[in-house]
């Protein structure tokens, strides 16, 4: 037996209290702890999200997050249109490993329809940096860009809405819901594995057969004339380096009835280029360019303010907390007094009690401590399933790099000397000779 | 003649209450000699708490000397104190006051703790101390599961510990039935027996009867002394 054990021994005591206390430490941490948690793996899983995507074209009055948020997250209002002939040009710079056009503007069951070309799966990875290629489940293919009516389904979509290798769907006109049915009909050839991103929540359908729907007028495509006539004015943009006519590449590629693009997702031969690409880009007139790895940074410090704001309610809870554990032990030195004036008698020193009363509170915290880091765990294992749900971002659920322990275990040591401290204070001055012969 | 182990000079503990002063003890001169067995009697209010709580350490003098193995203790800071109340006082209580989340063994630890004895050895030692107050089959029970006569063994057993200079009891049979006090004042006769300085404070004068001195109270001062049994001799 030692003071620690005689510490312990006082806490066991006073067992609901201490569970209490303890309790009310270990919500505080949890809450720091999943906060931070969900931070580290929401970036960690957008950035995922982000891999392949080295930079984004759309229209020019496209915003840089609204052009991410829609190759990339498959979400947010439709994104002001690009023409063609961008797309074309893209492909021939030398920088470029992939440019993909993609075309949204309807939904199956709430999942976005992505109308796209088979090297998407070829430029974008799943979160462990596999091609999506590679990534589709057994009995299914990928679709061939002059495919027709193919679909290939993102696992999440898929298992939502029951689509399977073989099935038909059509879908709805419309980004929200509630539009109206387009009649043609859409064969699914392919389902994705879970890749870890937004991807898993989309369902792709051939570049082609996008355009061939009734109802997908041809959009005015941005510095393309009125009437478009074939000519070449289009190449003011100064991008195009000449060579085969785009218009019968362009016939060759998607066929006369694509107008216009919602993105064009470029993979580059190193991220390297992505800034001066995007810059270069930017200048022309009929499209933007974004870098998502740059607008998921930005949003993240956006983000912060949130994340703080949760930090400061972890920080309060953790005060309440500290606040009951230190009225507790100061109830509880209230009641023990005998029992400390009677340890006094037995040659336990001042300085034996107060550190003590001490030791109970930092034990206290302690075990809150570690109640707290499992909840905080347990509360973001529960929450990422969830999270992959809705939002399509994977959560990484495991241990944070060792330094967070370490500042929580330093931060709850400190917060438990400072808890104890009062109390034990109160503890020292106990008078020996009043409590053990109380006047009777 | 035996050595000294208390020597009083001119004791003094003076209480304050509302301006007006109380003397407790006004002027105490005793001494007693190591293996001696002192009874401490008188009425209520006649100071043998407080002379108990000061010999003890409990309590500091207002003015005085007290001698304690012949080192003076009456100016000692708070730490030195304790560490001679731990190490060569041992109190018995009237209402025992044993630690109740603590085992018979753990309770009579605790002075070795406090004393800086090695973990191995104040297991051993609480354990011979406990089953030598006749404990053997209890070392592993909390308080509440001993009977009154039990919790004074496991108290006389924790005043022993660290092998004290004089063990000092007040009223260490006032809670329990006469046969079971009986047995408590047998065991403090053979510690008696075996050299140890004990002094008990009691209203009762068949407790006071076995020890060889009795000390008699009055207004704060020893008004006599009774002997016994010439000092030393055992019974
Ligand atoms: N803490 C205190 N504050 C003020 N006066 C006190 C205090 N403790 C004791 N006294 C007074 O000192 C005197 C001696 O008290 P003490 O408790 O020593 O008597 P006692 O002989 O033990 O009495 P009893 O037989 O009733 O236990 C009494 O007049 C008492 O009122
Ligand atoms: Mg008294």
């Amino acid at each position: 037996m030692n003071v620690l054990s005689l510490a312990w021994k006082g806490l066991r005591q006073r067992r609901l209290a201490t569970a209490l206390t303890a309790f009310s430490t270990a919500l505080g941490v949890g809450l720091v702890v999943a906060v931070g948690a969900v931070r580290s793996g929401a970036r960690t899983a957008f950035d995922d999200a982000a891999r392949g995507y080295d930079v984004v074209l759309s229209g020019p009055k496209t915003t840089a997050l609204s052009a991410t948020m829609n190759a990339l997250f498959h979400v947010d209002k439709p994104v002001d249109t690009m023409p063609v002939e961008a797309w074309l040009d893209a492909r021939k710079d030398p920088r470029v490993l992939h440019a993909v056009p993609i075309a949204v503007g309807d939904v199956y069951r709430g999942f976005r329809v992505v109308g796209t070309r088979a090297d998407l799966f070829d430029a974008i990875p799943d979160a462990d940096g596999r091609p999506l290629r590679e990534r589709v489940a057994p009995g299914g293919r990928l679709f061939a860009d002059d495919g027709g009516f193919e679909a290939v389904v993102g696992a999440y979509a898929a298992a939502r809405t029951g689509l399977a290798v073989g099935a038909s769907f059509t879908v709805t006109h419309g980004l929200e819901d509630g539009g109206h049915a387009h009649d043609e009909q859409w064969k699914v050839v392919g389902v994705l594995e879970p890749t870890g991103t937004p991807n898993d929540r989309a369902v792709f359908i051939t570049l082609s057969s996008f355009f061939h729907v009734k109802g997908h007028d041809r959009p005015k495509a941005p510095g393309a004339p009125d009437d478009h006539d074939h000519d070449h004015d289009h190449d003011e943009g100064g991008m195009h380096e000449g060579g085969a006519a785009p218009d019968d590449e362009r016939a060759r590629l998607l066929g006369d009835e694509v107008w216009a693009l919602s993105t064009v997702v470029v993979r580059l031969k190193s991220p390297a280029f992505r800034f001066q690409f995007a810059g270069d880009w930017n200048r022309r007139r009929d499209c933007s360019a974004a870098v998502p790895s740059q607008e998921i940074r930005r949003l993240f410090e956006i983000v912060q303010g949130v994340d703080g704001l949760l930090r400061a309610v972890g920080a309060t809870v953790l005060l309440v907390a500290v606040l009951s554990v230190l009225a507790s032990l100061w109830n509880a030195v209230q009641g023990r007094r005998r029992e400390i004036a009677l340890l006094r008698a037995l040659g336990a020193r001042r300085a034996h009690v107060f550190a003590v009363v001490v030791l109970e509170a930092v034990l206290v915290c302690a075990l809150g401590g570690v109640a707290g880091v499992a909840f905080g765990h347990v509360g973001v294992a529960a929450a990422a399933p969830w999270l992959l749900a809705e939002v399509g971002i994977r959560i990484a659920t495991g241990f944070l790099p060792a330094a967070v322990y370490g500042g929580i275990a330093g931060g709850l040591l400190l917060l438990g000397l400072v808890a104890g401290a009062l109390p034990a204070w109160r503890a020292y001055r106990v008078p020996v000779a009043r409590h053990l012969h109380p006047v009777d | 003649m035996a050595a000294p182990v208390v020597e009083l000079r001119d004791l003094w503990r003076t209480y304050v209450l509302g301006g007006h002063e109380v003397h407790a003890l006004a002027g105490v001169e005793l001494t007693i000699e190591e293996g001696a067995y002192v009874a401490i009697m008188g009425p209520s209010g006649s100071g043998k708490s407080t002379l108990l709580n000061v010999l003890g350490l409990l309590d500091r003098p207002t003015r005085g000397t007290y001698l304690l193995g012949g080192r003076d203790v009456s100016a000692l800071d708070d730490d030195d104190v304790s560490a001679e109340r731990g190490r060569r006082l041992g109190f018995v209580f009237q209402n025992y006051n044993l630690i109740p989340q603590l085992d018979v063994v753990e309770n009579v630890e605790v002075p070795m703790v406090y004393a800086g004895v090695g973990d191995h050895e104040a297991r051993e030692r609480a354990t011979a101390l406990a089953e030598r107050m006749g404990l053997g089959a209890r070392l592993g029970h909390r308080p509440t599961e001993l009977s009154g006569g039990q919790q004074q063994r496991v108290a006389i057993a924790r005043a022993l510990a660290n092998d004290p200079l004089v063990l000092l009891a007040d009223e260490p049979t006032g809670n329990l039935d006469t046969r079971t006090g009986q047995e408590i004042l047998g065991l403090l006769d053979e510690l008696h027996a075996h050299g140890k300085t004990l002094v008990v404070v009691t209203h009762d004068p068949g407790v006071a009867a076995r020890a060889d001195r009795i000390v008699r109270m009055r207004d704060g001062r020893v008004e006599r002394i009774d002997v016994n049994r010439p000092a030393g001799a055992t019974s």
